[in-house]
Formats: structure tokens, sequence, C-alpha cells
């Protein structure tokens, strides 16, 4: 069995985990819990999910919409709103708790938009209309390191250059509104790249993109990624843009984490019925399909989440074990996890 | 708008009214009546009339007051005026000064205990008329409290309850404008994106939010500045006794003073325009995607 994978899901909760070979993972997630605390009740969006990113690694993490993605991922960057709250878990950042203990705040404070960056899925509303472009790309700068305005600006213009803009200098004194939405997710990219992060996280950064500018922007993803040796979390719900860039994937359904693997290993050979579910349901291009299958069912109420797998009411094999108990994300096989009780059964 | 005003003004006083009634005594002749109707010149045809008014006012002439014979009414408003527009100015700046800081509190927890205090001060704020804010504060502060002055116009300290009169509704409002504006550009994505990059939740809040806000909050303070100038001083003006261009207006039109009348009217207009040219240039300084026509 997987010691790597072993310690990723039953982790100790008072000291960071430490690998055989190196120091403690770039980021690691560690049973994290966020509750939305709404009129309806509590919405459970999050449900104890650890998630462990190594330097270097591209990690995907797919799921339907709703299964708490973006939720995840502001999580980390110690943006949940209210009326959502961080209720359980932790964030560590090379070993270090964003979250918890006297120095946690600061640390944040430290690396949010500096060490750990995040671009996001609308970059029409991402920026603010009111100010340039070049004001605020400066900011970044000139807050975390400490830039002249002189210095923020040549940094910018070099950031601009980087991804592909042409004029650069002429573009910072430019408005948001001058801009296409595939420049704006450029000047955006350029921005979270402002302070050399170690760790990208962008949550589905081209689904707001017709499809060219798509490509586009993946492709400067992967080149940046190469130059950078840059982390990455690749938020998205398409499955052939993990297949593309992503060497590990984790798959979300329902608040909680049904698998994670090797990229080309789960799409090899999905081990959850919900991961194959989702293959099946997306077209590939190197297989000619007679029709897109979607998966039967509505996603689960996250109020009164089922005390089973919460996938048991959509899942073809699920049998009584799979409506009563909980499955845990347990290892399977060298570096592949799953949380189900009849992993590689039909879904 | 402005010549739209002086118009109408102009036709609803010489068309409806029989300005003549109030200036000559009640037991005067017929004779004494025309005679002092062909002084006036409200025996000629209208239009003629009207004629005569315009190339008055082109010449820089405003006419002649019926109840002060003698002075020029645009004298008048220049002694009148800006002791309006100093009240106008001393209530709208603690407005809109106060309305700014409170609103931007009450956004950041809507709903908190803090935010709920605010909204229903605000709520009472907004909803009392204005006269009844006014009396309440003189029976508060000058007549129970002694510390200020009931009313008049001179000493600084006669100027702290009628300004504070004025702005008190004018801040309820406002403040709801700020709150509501803020509230929607706080839960903006570009406020998420700017603290994803790290910025200070401070930061975000006085420069990013603030601005975008901005806009809406010109409007209705724009809005409030217009309202007072074009005539709801008039109250405070009233009560507090301040010898300002309101009150002026009040007694032109119980005197039927129609040359005063229209004088003040012909003003206000021009104010209300300069006041909107002037929220119109802020609009192009807060939000550079306007472009002015
Ligand atoms: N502000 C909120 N108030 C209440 N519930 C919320 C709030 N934000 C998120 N949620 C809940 O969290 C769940 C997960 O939302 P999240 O945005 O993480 O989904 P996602 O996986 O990113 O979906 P998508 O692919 O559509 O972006 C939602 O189903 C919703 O019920
Ligand atoms: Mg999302």
């Amino acid at each position: 069995m997987a010691t790597a994978d072993r310690a990723t899901t039953a982790p100790t909760p008072d000291a960071p985990t430490e690998r055989a070979d190196a120091g403690p993972a770039l980021l690691e997630v560690r049973d994290l819990r966020v509750e939305f605390f709404t009129r309806r009740g509590v919405v459970k969006a999050v449900r104890d999910i650890s998630i462990t990113i190594e330097r270097g690694q591209v990690m995907g993490l797919v799921g339907e919409s709703g299964s708490g993605k973006s939720v995840t991922a502001q999580a980390i960057m110690g943006l949940t709103e209210l009326p959502g709250r961080v209720t359980g878990g932790d964030v560590r950042w090379k070993g270090i708790s964003l979250l918890r203990g006297p120095k946690a705040d600061e640390e944040m404070r430290r690396v949010r938009g500096n060490e750990i960056a995040m671009v996001f899925q609308d970059p029409m509303t991402s920026l603010n209309p009111l100010f340039t472009i070049g004001n605020q790309m400066r900011e970044v700068t000139r807050r975390h390191l400490g830039y002249s305005k002189r210095q923020a600006t040549e940094r910018a213009v070099e950031l601009l250059d980087l991804v592909g803009l042409s004029n650069p200098r002429e573009r910072l004194d430019q408005h948001p509104n001058e801009f296409s939405g595939g420049m704006r997710q450029r000047v955006l990219i350029a921005m979270a790249l402002s302070c050399e992060p170690e760790l990208l996280i962008a949550d589905e950064p081209t689904t707001a993109l017709d499809v060219t500018i798509q490509a586009q922007i993946l492709e400067l993803l992967a080149k940046l990624k190469d130059e950078f040796g840059l982390s990455v979390l690749l938020i998205t719900h398409d499955l052939g843009v993990v297949a593309g860039m992503c060497d590990r994937v984790s798959v979300m359904y329902g608040g909680r984490i049904a698998e994670v693997g090797g990229a080309d290993d789960v799409f090899a050979d999905p081990a959850h019925p919900y991961s194959r579910g989702l293959l099946r349901s997306t077209p590939r291009l190197d297989e000619r399909q007679a029709r897109l299958v979607s998966i039967e069912g509505a996603p689960p109420d996250l109020v009164n989440p089922p005390v089973g797998c919460p996938y048991a009411p959509r899942c073809l094999s699920a049998g009584d074990r799979c409506r009563e108990e909980l499955p845990e994300l347990l290892p399977i096989s060298e570096r592949r996890t799953v949380a189900c009780w009849h992993p590689f059964a039909a879904g | 708008m402005v010549v739209a005003a002086s118009i109408v003004v102009f036709l609803l006083t010489r068309l409806f009214t029989d300005p003549v009634d109030f200036v000559v005594p009640l037991e005067a002749t017929e004779e004494e009546r025309a005679a002092r109707e062909a002084e006036l010149g409200f025996d000629r045809p209208i239009i003629v009339q009207f004629g005569d008014y315009i190339a008055g006012l082109a010449r820089g002439d405003f006419g002649e007051s019926l109840w002060q014979p003698g002075r020029s009414t645009i004298d008048i408003i220049g002694q009148t005026l800006p002791k309006t527009l100093l009240l106008v100015a001393a209530g709208m700046t603690l407005a809109i000064a106060l309305a700014l800081p409170i609103g931007m509190i009450a956004a950041i927890r809507p709903g908190g205990l803090l935010d709920r205090l605010l909204v229903t001060l605000s709520l009472a704020g907004l909803s009392m008329p204005q006269f009844f804010v006014g009396l309440m504060l003189i029976i508060i502060f000058a007549v129970r409290l002694d510390w200020l002055p009931v009313g008049g116009y001179g000493d600084p300290s006669q100027l702290v309850l009628p300004a504070v009169a004025l702005a008190l509704p004018a801040l309820g409002r406002l403040t709801m404008v700020v709150r509501s504006a803020m509230i929607d550009e706080l839960n903006s994505q570009y406020v998420k994106a700017a603290r994803a990059k790290g910025m200070a939740r401070r930061t975000v809040i006085a420069k990013h939010a603030l601005r975008n806000a901005g806009v809406q909050v010109l409007t209705m303070s724009g809005w409030e500045v217009t309202r007072a100038l074009a005539g709801f001083t008039v109250v405070v003006e009233k009560v507090f006794a301040w010898p300002g261009f309101g009150l002026f207006a009040l007694e032109a039109i119980q005197r039927r003073d129609l040359f005063l009348l229209s004088t003040i009217v012909l003003v206000a207009s021009i104010l209300v325009v300069v006041v909107n040219v002037v929220v119109d240039i802020l609009y192009k300084w807060v939000d550079p995607r306007i472009t002015l026509s």
C-alpha cells in the first residue's frame, strides 16, 4: 500500500505530515470543513476534504457544479465569506498553518497574493472597472514586495509582456473596459504572477471565454508552469483540460473527495463510480460517441446530506452499506485513493 | 431649463393673478387702479410684457421689487442668497461627511448588530419631517439645554442648529444609499479578486469599493443639494428665522411680489443647473468610462 497517500488520509492532528524523502508538502489541506449558516439551514458545502499538492505539481480539481470546488479554493486563500465559515480542519503552507495558531493570520496575509495566487473564472468582473490596469497591477508588488511606483511599473510591463500582451507600457494606462475577455484573463494571470508565486489556484480560468481563447489561455498556463516550476491547483469542469495539463486529479462530489490519483490513471480506469459517470458524460475527441450520457439524478442536499455515501442515490451499484456508512478515502493502490465501498464497479 | 422655468413663472404669475390687486389699497378707485396698472406696465398685451422682461434680463435688469419699491430684485437676492448658500453648504457637508463613514461601517457586516442600529437611526432621520426636526432641535438644545441660540443670523453659533436640521433627514437618506451601494460593491467579484491579491480588507473597502459606490452616492448627494437649493431650505429658514433666499421667496409669494419671485425662480434654476454640471464633472472624475456630453 502506498505510504504517501495513506499519510494524507490519516493525518496526525498536531504535526505536519512528514514524508520519508522530503519536508512537508507545499500545500496540505486536511479534513477541511466549510459550512454556510443560512436561513435554510447549515449548508455543509465542504466536508472533511484533504488535498496535498507537491512542489511543481499540477493538481486538477473536478466535479459537477455545486460540489464545493470554489468554496475549497476560497477557504485555502482565507477568503471564506459570511455566512460561510471554516468549521474544521486545517490548511498548511510549507508545514505552517494558515488557519490556526497565533501566527496564522499574519502568515495568511503574507502568503496570500504573494506565494499563493489565484485566478478566477470571470475575467470580465474580476478587475475593478474604475482603476487603470497599471494601478491594479502595481498594487500587488507594492504591497508584498515594497516596490516603489517605478519599480512596480517596470515589473508590470515585464509581466504583461510575459503573458503576451502587445504594447504593455501603453496598456498600463488603459481601463479594463478597453480589454477583451481573453486579454483581461491574461492581465489577471500576469497580476497573479507578480510576486513569483509558488502555487497558482486557477478556478475555472477558461469557462467564461470562447473556445479558441480558452486554448490560448491554457497554453499560456502550461508555458508558465514549465517556465517557473509553478504548482497549480486547476479547478475545472472540463476533463479534457485535466487530461492535458494535470499530473494528478481530485474528483469532488457533494462536498467530499471521491477519488484522487494520477490524472492518466484516473482517466484510464476511474475507480469511483462517480468518476466513471463524469468521464462518460464528457464528450471525447478520440472516441466517437453516439450520445452524451449524463448522470441520472440530482446532486445531494448539502443541508441534510445522506448518512452514507453521497453518491449512493445515483450510483447503479450501491448496496445497503453504501447508503448507511460513509466510505472513507482509502488507498487502493500506489498513489491512488478512493472513497467507495466497491471501487471499479459499474457506475 | 432656466429659460423654461422663467417662462413658466412669468406666465403663471401674469396670467392667473392680477398683481395689481395686491399693490393698490383696497379702497382705491378704478382710476387709481388703472393708473398704477399703467405705471407697472400690466395693461399691455402679455407678449409685449414678456418681451420687455426678457430684454431687461439681457441688459442685466431683473426688475424692481414691488414689495420694497426702489430696490432691484437682484440686489435683494445678492443679499439673501449667500446666507442660504452658507446654510446649504454647512448642512450638506455635514450630511455627506457623516453619511460616508456611517454607511460604510454599516455595510461591513450587513445584518449585524451595528448595521441594524445604524439603519434604524437612518430610517428615523429620513422619516422625520424637516420642521419637526427643527423644532425638536430648538426644544432640546436651545430651550432645555440652552447651549445654542434659537435662531437668527450673524453669529457662527446660530448656524449650528439650522445646519444640523437641514442635514439630518439628508443624512438618513444618504446613509442608506451609501450602505446599499457599498454592500453591492463589497459582494462583487473584483473585491474578491482584490482580496485574493492580498490587499488588506481596509484598502479594498476604502479604495476599490468606495470609488465604485461613489457614482451612486454622487447622484444622490447632487440630488440632495439640488433639493435643498430649490426650496427645501425654506422650512428650516422659517423655523430658525434664517434670513436667506427661501425666507424671502416665502415673503415674495405672500406679498405677490412678482418681480422678486420671478428673479428668485430664475436664480434657483440657474443654481440647479450649476449643481448638475458640477456633479457631471465629478462623475467623470470618479468613473473615467463616463464621457461628458
Ligand atoms: N454564500 C453562500 N451561501 C450559501 N451557500 C453557499 C454559498 N456559497 C456556496 N454555497 C454552497 O456551497 C456549495 C458549493 O459551491 P461552490 O461554489 O464551491 O461549487 P463549485 O463546485 O465551485 O461549482 P461550480 O462548478 O458551479 O463553480 C453550493 O452548492 C452552495 O450550496
Ligand atoms: Mg465554482
